[in-house]
């Protein structure tokens, strides 16, 4: 049998990834709304494009982070019925490692700043 | 899953979608939908936030082809699907930035400075595939794409109805229907009409030129503030001033009033005299200022009288502005409301039973489409053609990267050993792409826009709408960057991934030695020449059935003789010649001096000049096929003509006899009908004897004689049932169609013009006030009958040559190369007794394999794409087999003698040379 896959297999999560799954963690989103709250979210770094997006949900998707959520009318549109999204159980242990890892990093960085001579 | 539901797209939309093919199937299949939705949400966003048009496409596209050839490189490279994981996604991207680094597009120069015809043919390929899909870019752009001149153009509807008297019709408003919506109907801020005519301009104290025809437009005072366009100069009609009673005014085209008025900005106040009457100018229309089919240089308001309203004359192009918030359809349901009323309050003589039998329905659809509609086929069909084409070329220039590629594999491994990684090694290829394809972009942008102006100077003759102002600007210029940046990236393709399977330990060791790794190679670029070879069959598939259609057109006979035949028109003025008398006393002295003219043979006079503008049905009536109570009579084309129509057009008399001289006092009360009439109403008898009239009552006339048929309205439509009345035909009064009518003369050949030069004198002595104009031959006539599919076809002519030189010029790069490859293996059969003609064969047969694996693929390709074209065709199935056995056999033997080169250097290889050089 296969090897399941631990969340420490994705890490370091590049910043696009780590986004869409922050944003996926605030609830079900459709393509354009992930698109627009990871740029709010994180300050205009992470703009994503709707090709780039898509090609990093595919890749979401192939690895089990994400998954496909019924179909249901966009809350701004007018009937359209939009593909949602959200994160899976292996997708919110992942974005958890990833921010313990950049917390630990975070500290391992303060530390050592504390330590060293006189930062001018 | 079968709960979603896409609204209708729109034509932006509709490109997105097709161009989501540049994305391979499997992400396309998965996420082709989310993409159009989310391109739909993100133009809504630019919209809102009144981004521009052009700087949204330009981040739309390059999204879509960079992350499209990233995806189409990562499923070459992905070893599996790892988020964290180094992909091709990232090599790809860490290429792209270094292949657009100055210096390495330098040296990507310099490099091909070094071999000058590879540059040379493969820029020249490029440019002429991207001249020609630019230049019917810009076509599809001005005509089909930009917005039209008027404020917010797509609030802007066109109103039209539907009618069933004898089968649906289309017809526009009429002056009632005009008043009754603008009083009544809610859904629009406003509604005009405008009502083409021709006008005498007559001289004046303030305005002392000689008298001219102009072409003129009557319309309602609110039409400008309904498009929503400001005059240059003055100001436009006001509210009320388009009724019977009102004070005289009139506008200027820019034109006139530079013209007539040499730019005075103290013309407006000053009066001119149009059809006799005085008109206060009160404004000049800008330059810039154009409505579709109509150039008017003058317009004057029309003379809505509320109490005589006819409801049964459909003669107004009425155009709306919807309110907000109000649609298409609750426009059209809201007039749908409104138009019953009709009868109540504009009487107009109609029994309200015979209006209802005639189902009349008000239609509402956008100005545009009522503009450009009946061309946006043709164009996108065009430029879908000019694509392939394009196709094609970035197809040869594949196969020719690929050849360079395999020459330069022992560089590329040097630079791939030396550390740039696979990164820099597909920077190369693709420095070099681009800078071949900027190359070709920029000519093929240069030689488009030479194309283009040719195109736009001929104009209106083509007959398609917009055609004047279109020309290579901005967006057109965007799409060049846009179409050169995918060239490049196409054409890079298998360069780049044919790059990650360089063994570059074997390439070092191996470089003298190429035959087996050239063979995947030449896979390849056998596939790019089937390739070209079936779209080339395409494109010459379509241009012979366009040709054989266009032939068969040519063979229609008209009807009539054109040759020898020359016109001019001319107008009556009402206020001159007030009665029958006054017209035919002019008309009979006209005829007769015209045709004691030298050079003349005969001369006539006629309301309706087949295959022009004209126009004339009226419902007729037959009195022995009676109408069922409140039935509606049956419209025919009604001609009014003089006794001399039928000779002096060459119309061969059937039976009977035609007009006699024509007596205002005593009008004759006969007619002619045409054959087709004739069969209609009475197959297997004798019209003559019978008795028709035009409209509901009145006497009946006396059918004396029948005709052949004639194409009145088009060459490609069957000749209609038409009724020849003459051209007096009420006691009291000119009755107005005998007032605008044309001249016929048919002279021998060689004295045409002069010929045209007395009619113009004659006409002058008899009444200096009365100019002639739209003079023509009858023979100019009928060529522009068919100029629109003349024009197709040579289009699709050049782009199917195009691609049939490119096609051969594939096919024998291949050979070449193949001979090469082969080399050691033909010296040995020459070595061992192979005869030059067997060499030869063998040679051949592999270009003439490739040709027919072309074909049959293209055949396929041509039965599934000719179908788009049948709309078209006259008189020939999109399937016929003459044409596409024909376009077969074309192809091979274009293969054939492509091959022929390669063969003949194969038969004259020295075996002990190459076999001593191994």
């Amino acid at each position: 049998m296969p090897d399941l896959p631990t969340p420490d297999d994705f890490l370091p999560l590049k910043p696009d990834a780590f986004y869409v799954l922050l944003v996926l963690l605030h609830g079900e989103r459709h393509g354009y709304a992930i698109m627009r709250e990871a740029a709010e979210r994180s300050g205009g770094n992470v703009e994503l494009q709707a090709g780039a997006l898509y090609r990093l949900l595919a890749r979401l998707l192939d690895d089990g982070l994400v998954v496909e959520s019924q179909r249901r009318p966009a809350a701004d549109a007018d009937d359209e019925r939009r593909r949602y999204y959200r994160v899976t159980a292996l997708g919110r242990r992942v974005i958890a490692a990833e921010a313990e890892r950049m917390a630990s990093l975070a500290a391992a960085a303060r530390a050592a700043l504390r330590g060293s001579p006189a930062v001018a | 899953m079968a709960d979603f539901r896409l609204p209708p797209l729109n034509a932006g939309e509709r490109i997105y979608r097709a161009l989501l093919h540049l994305y391979p199937a499997r992400f396309r299949r998965a996420f082709a939908q989310d993409l159009v939705e989310t391109f739909r949400d993100e133009r809504r966003d630019a919209d809102r936030r009144g981004i521009p048009a052009g700087a949204f496409w330009l981040t739309t596209l390059q999204d879509l082809v960079t992350q499209s050839f990233a995806e189409r490189i990562s499923t070459v490279w992905r070893p599996r699907g790892r988020v964290g994981a180094l992909t091709g996604d990232d090599i790809t991207m860490a290429a792209i930035p270094l292949a657009l680094n100055l210096s390495e597009l330098r040296l990507a120069a310099r490099r091909l400075r070094r071999v000058p015809t590879f540059t040379v043919a493969t820029v020249l390929v490029l440019t002429l595939g991207v001249a020609a899909t630019t230049a019917v870019f810009s076509v599809v752009n001005g005509v089909l794409l930009r917005p039209l001149p008027y404020s917010a153009p797509d609030r802007l509807v066109a109103l039209t109805n539907t009618l069933e008297v004898s089968g649906a019709e289309i017809t526009d408003q009429s002056d009632a229907s005009v008043m009754l919506y603008q009083e009544r109907a809610r859904a629009f801020d406003g509604i005009g009409a405008w009502r083409d005519r021709d006008v005498n301009l007559g001289a004046s104290d303030a305005d002392p030129a000689p008298a001219e025809r102009l072409s003129a437009a009557w319309v309602t005072a609110n039409l400008f503030g309904v498009l929503g366009v400001r005059p240059s100069l003055g100001r436009t009609f006001q509210a009320g001033e388009d009724r019977v009673t009102a004070a005289p005014v009139a506008i200027l085209s820019d034109r006139l009033w530079r013209r007539r008025f040499h730019g005075d900005r103290a013309a407006v106040g000053k009066r001119i005299v149009v059809d006799g009457v005085s008109r206060e100018i009160v404004g000049v229309m800008p330059a810039s200022f154009i409505f579709p089919r109509s150039s008017p240089e003058l317009w004057t308001p029309m003379p809505l009288d509320p109490a005589n309203g006819q409801a049964g004359s459909f003669n107004d192009r009425a155009v709306g502005r919807l309110r907000d918030g109000a649609t298409v359809e609750s426009a059209r349901a809201d007039l749908a409301r409104v138009l019953p009323r009709i009868l109540d309050e504009f009487p107009s003589g109609i029994p309200p039973a015979m209006w209802e039998q005639a189902h009349v329905r008000p239609v509402v659809a956008s100005f545009r489409d009522s503009i450009v509609g009946d061309v946006s086929r043709l164009l996108w069909i065009l430029l879908g053609s000019v694509s392939l084409v394009l196709l094609i070329a970035c197809a040869n220039v594949a196969s020719l990267l690929l050849v360079r590629g395999e020459s330069r594999q022992l560089e590329l491994a040097v630079r791939g050993a030396l550390g740039s990684g696979l990164a820099g090694i597909v920077a190369q290829c693709l420095s070099e792409s681009f800078v071949l394809a900027a190359g070709a972009g920029v000519l093929g942008a240069a030689l488009a826009a030479i194309a283009v102006r040719t195109l736009a100077s001929a104009g209106g003759d083509l007959g398609v709408p917009r055609l004047e102002q279109v020309s290579v600007d901005g967006h057109v210029l965007l799409f060049t960057l846009g179409v050169s940046a995918l060239c490049a990236l196409l054409v890079s393709i298998i360069p780049v991934v044919r790059a990650r399977h360089i063994p570059i330990a074997m390439a070092l060791r191996d470089s003298t030695r190429g035959s087996t790794s050239g063979k995947p190679r030449q896979r390849a670029r056998s596939i790019l020449v089937v390739a070209q070879v079936a779209l080339a069959l395409v494109l010459v598939a379509a241009s012979g059935l366009l040709a054989r259609s266009f032939a068969r057109l040519r063979d229609v006979r008209p009807g009539f003789e054109p040759t020898g035949v020359v016109m001019a028109r001319l107008v009556l003025p009402a206020a001159n010649y007030k009665s029958a008398a006054s017209a035919m006393q002019l008309y009979d002295r006209l005829l007769e001096q015209v045709r004691a003219i030298p050079g003349v043979r005969d001369a006539t006079i006629t309301d309706w000049v087949p295959l022009t503008s004209d126009h004339n049905d009226t419902a007729t009536g037959v009195e022995d096929h009676p109408l069922p109570p409140n039935g509606v009579p049956r419209v025919h084309f009604s001609i009014d003509i003089d006794g001399a129509y039928f000779e002096t057009m060459g119309i061969p008399l059937l039976s009977g006899r035609t007009f006699g001289p024509q007596d205002a006092a005593h009008p004759p009360l006969e007619a002619v009908v045409s054959h087709a009439f004739a069969e209609r109403y009475w197959p297997n008898g004798n019209p003559l004897g019978k008795r028709v009239r035009p409209g509901l009552d009145g006497p009946w006339y006396t059918i004396v004689g029948e005709v052949g048929d004639v194409h009145y309205e088009a060459l490609d439509k069957p000749a209609e049932d038409a009724l020849y009345y003459p051209l007096v035909q009420h006691a009291d009064s000119a009755s107005a169609a005998t007032r605008f009518v044309s001249v016929l003369v048919r002279a021998a050949g060689t004295q045409q013009a002069s010929v045209a030069a007395g009619l113009r004198r004659t006409v002058h002595a008899l009444d200096a006030s009365l100019p002639t104009y739209g003079e023509r031959s009858l023979s100019q006539i009928v060529d522009a009958a068919s100029s629109r599919a003349r024009a197709t076809l040579l289009l699709l002519a050049v782009a199917s040559a195009l691609a049939l030189v490119l096609g051969a010029v594939g096919i024998y790069g291949v050979m070449a190369y193949g001979v090469t490859l082969r080399q050691r293996e033909i010296s040995v059969r020459i070595a061992l007794g192979a005869r030059p003609s067997q060499v030869r064969r063998m040679i051949s047969r592999q270009g003439v394999t490739l040709g027919l694996a072309g074909v049959a693929v293209g055949i396929v390709l041509a039965l599934g794409v000719t179908r788009v074209l049948r709309g078209f065709l006259y008189e020939v199935s999109p399937t016929d087999p003459l044409t596409l056995g024909g376009t077969c056999v074309a192809l091979l033997v274009v293969a054939v003698l492509a091959s022929w080169g390669p063969a003949r250097s194969a038969a004259a290889i020295d075996p002990a040379d190459t076999l001593r050089g191994g």
